[in-house]
């Protein structure tokens, strides 16, 4: 039916002036289409996750705590307030509160 | 002597089991409850009492005062608590948090302590006569 069009796929070959193309190997492929990429995923995954993870570690008793104050069901003011507690109030309530010390 | 950074504090999961342990001490004991953790101001035991002292209802309260660097551990209890929670329960607190803390387990031993002294200070059951 083409051919009595006159109409034919055309075929050209690669022009000789034109430089020839480096041979690109499967390995070569391999590498920069699936190696590099995912060498990079797995970068930035890391990158990402593992400060996450070390914060949700928490703080174990070995670590140094520094200067941080932490209050879990008491208002943080009392921190501050402690300091305005007269010392006449504190000596009347250590006769009658309880309690214990201790060191690890 | 090369200074040592400082960690990253309780994880959002240790503070929350902390405030649940707080929570169900509380509604266990009918008392309230603090935790401090940090550096003391001076001398552990007197600056556990002032913040004792600082806070809303300190006679219906419970201090627990921790300072992870210097290893010191601190349980006050107000005048209507010590009714409940004598001294010598606070001591066995004590000593479970102290070996907890040892194991390294901060916020465990926390937790612990809190939930060990709510259930010393647990007021025993009434038990109604009239009932047949």
């Amino acid at each position: 039916m083409l051919g009595s069009l006159g109409l034919a796929p055309a075929f050209a070959d690669t022009p000789a002036a034109w430089p020839q193309q480096p041979h690109v190997s499967g390995w070569d492929y391999i590498v920069v289409l699936l190696l590099i990429p995912l060498g990079v995923f797995v970068l930035v995954w890391l990158v990402i996750t593992v400060p996450a993870h070390r914060r949700s570690q928490g703080q174990a008793t070995g670590e140094p705590w520094g200067d941080r104050r932490e209050w879990f069901g008491g208002p943080r003011q009392s921190v501050d307030a402690a300091d305005e507690v007269t010392p006449e109030a504190l000596s009347a309530s250590e006769h009658e509160t309880g309690g214990a010390s201790g060191r690890w | 002597m090369v200074p040592v950074a400082a960690g990253d504090g309780f994880s959002p999961e240790q503070r929350r089991d902390i405030d649940r342990a707080i929570r169900a001490a509380e509604t266990v004991s009918r008392y309230e409850f603090s935790v401090y953790v940090g550096a003391a101001e001076g001398e552990p035991n007197a600056f556990a009492r002032r913040l004792h002292a600082a806070l809303v209802a300190p006679h219906r309260s419970v201090l627990v005062m921790v300072d992870p660097d210097a290893h010191s551990l601190e349980i006050v209890t107000g005048t209507a608590v010590r009714r409940d929670l004598p001294d010598e329960s606070v001591r066995l607190a004590i000593a479970t948090m102290q070996s907890t803390f040892e194991a390294g387990d901060l916020a465990g031993g926390i937790k612990r302590g809190v939930a060990l002294l709510a259930d010393a200070a647990r007021k025993p059951e009434t038990l109604h006569s009239d009932q047949p």
